[in-house]
């Protein structure tokens, strides 16, 4: 064979080999003890995170990467810190299937990716540029915040505080107090029993179905969007509404107050011990019973 | 409807009166939209300047607010904002109300400069006022040129120092996150103009002022965030 030839079928052998050594999945599976009160970081620059429980006192890595890419899972002190070497990025991603206690606290950063949290009675902090969060349960403080993801939490047991620039938030089921704030992105709070309560938007509706506390406090505001307030039949409260180009509608038989005709109203339902605030500049502001369309 | 008892407001919020002054400003709460949201205001700023309280900048902005309320303003004292922990007590006139929300506002934005600047320089230099005198009385800061608010020339200033450490490090943040910020930090831009418009009909409004603080504090959380992730970024 001459020799320009075997460095021909050389060349060809070796860029088959690499690109399907390239095109390879690699899955890690490892899992480390952990000591009481250990926590959990995630840091992920592409791919998604998944998160799951189980009984043990142990937390398993599930990873598919890149053979080119190396796991690390290194535990310091309290803190088991899970990412990979060299970085990922959106061409070479790593997704996560993370198993951990069910009382661990969690931390999670993803730059490229989205994040699914289940069956946990934790503390959590999750940031995400790229990409949504969901969480079902949590417990003690949820800080979450997307730049580009919506954040849906559901049957969360503590404080839950999301943040979302330029998506929405779906807070369900909750039983702690909320926060959720989101630029260009609809608010929508179903099934919260909190004693405080703060849904702002800039350019997006908010709604609210929950409870009213007695000694409560409930504030949403928007620039551009409604405001959707569903309420059981017994809330006590005092009422405070804010608009300039909107306008109030309410279910309740209540005579309104204008401190400023058309923009500026006030209305007492019961013995009107908890306060609730509402503003939109532009928009349609709305408090109805609980049922009713 | 009673007169407003806008001296008492802030012992409300901070729950020193007799329990028959506190009855009777419950009572006229009740009834009152405009001062039951100037309450639920002074608690927000209280509430925040706790926030902040725990991390101060190498910078404080608020004594020069402070001074300058002080000397333009009639009415109580105004308590500094030093770091200090453990329940803080703010005593502000309403007509404080929009200028000390803004000044939490840039104790934030002042945060953030030294969070971004101190590796580097060490030293963090707060922008200068550059509004003229006004006058602090009627439930809104005012300028008695008719030109910008004091404390919201403040907020430009903060505003525009942001903007230029964004532009400076921005092309750390992929194009994609650097637009989604662009296009939110536009939004919020376009609420701030409308409500100005609307305050140049109506500028004693105390829900437009308060709305236009509000937002105006957005934009800077916004521009927080971009500067944050541009650093780590890094």
């Amino acid at each position: 064979m001459k020799p320009a030839r075997v460095l021909l079928l050389a060349a060809v052998a070796w860029g088959t080999v690499g690109a399907t050594a390239r095109a390879q999945t690699y899955q890690t599976d490892r899992t480390v003890e952990t000591p009481q009160g250990a926590r959990l970081h995630v840091e992920n620059h592409a791919g998604d995170v998944t998160i799951r429980t189980w009984g043990r006192s142990a937390v398993r890595v599930q990873a598919s990467h890149r053979p080119n890419t190396r796991v690390e899972i290194q535990t310091r002190g309290s803190l088991v810190q899970v990412g990979v070497q060299p970085p990922g990025h959106p061409g070479n991603p790593v997704s996560y299937m993370v198993t951990v206690p069910t009382d661990m606290p969690i931390e999670v950063d993803v730059i490229h990716g989205d994040v699914d949290v289940a069956g946990t009675r934790a503390p959590m902090q999750i940031d995400a540029v790229h990409g949504s969060i969901r969480v079902q349960g949590g417990a003690g403080t949820l800080a979450l915040a997307s730049v580009q993801g919506t954040i849906v939490v559901t049957g969360a047991r503590g404080d839950v505080k999301a943040e979302s620039v330029n998506q929405g938030i779906e807070l369900t089921d909750i039983r702690g107090d909320v926060t959720a704030e989101a630029v260009n992105g609809r608010i929508r709070l179903s099934g919260i029993d909190a004693r405080r309560v703060t849904g702002e938007a800039v350019n997006g509706s908010v709604s609210y179905q929950g409870s009213i506390r007695p000694d409560g406090w409930y504030r949403f505001s928007t620039h551009n969007g409604s405001i959707d307030l569903a309420l059981p039949a017994d809330a006590a409260a005092t009422f405070t509404a804010s608009t300039f180009n909107g306008t109030l509608e309410t279910g309740f038989p209540v005579t309104l107050r204008e401190a400023r005709q058309g923009k500026q109203f006030s209305f007492i339902l019961g013995s009107g011990d908890a306060r609730v605030e509402l503003e939109s500049f532009n928009g349609t502001m709305r408090i109805r019973r609980t049922g009713e369309p | 409807m009673n007169a407003h008892p806008t001296e008492t407001l802030s012992e409300y919020v901070d729950d020193e009166l007799t329990r028959a002054e506190r009855g009777r400003v419950e009572a006229h709460l009740a009834t009152c939209a405009e001062c039951a949201g100037l309450v639920a205001d002074l608690r927000a700023v209280v509430a925040a300047a706790g926030e902040v309280a725990d991390a101060p900048p190498a910078t404080d902005l608020w004594p020069g607010i402070a001074r300058r309320i002080a000397e333009r303003g009639r009415g109580p004292e105004v308590v500094a904002l030093e770091s200090r922990r453990g329940p803080r007590r703010l005593t502000l006139s309403i007509s404080q109300l929009v200028a000390a929300s803004l000044a939490v506002a840039l104790l934030s934005a002042a945060a953030v400069w030294t969070a971004l600047r101190e590796p580097e320089t060490g030293v963090v230099r707060a922008p200068e006022a550059t509004a003229p005198a006004g006058t602090v009385g009627t439930g809104r800061l005012v300028s008695d040129t008719g030109a910008e608010p004091l404390a919201f020339a403040e907020y430009e200033a903060a505003v525009a120092e942001l903007e230029r450490i964004l532009d400076e490090m921005g092309d750390r943040i992929d194009p994609a996150t650097r637009s989604a910020f662009d296009e939110n930090l536009a939004i919020i831009d376009g609420a701030i103009r409308q409500t100005r418009r609307a305050l140049e009909s109506d500028p004693d409004d105390v829900y437009l002022n308060t709305h236009l603080a509000n937002t105006m504090q957005r934009k800077i959380d916004v521009l927080q965030g971009a500067t944050r992730l541009a650093r780590a970024s890094i």
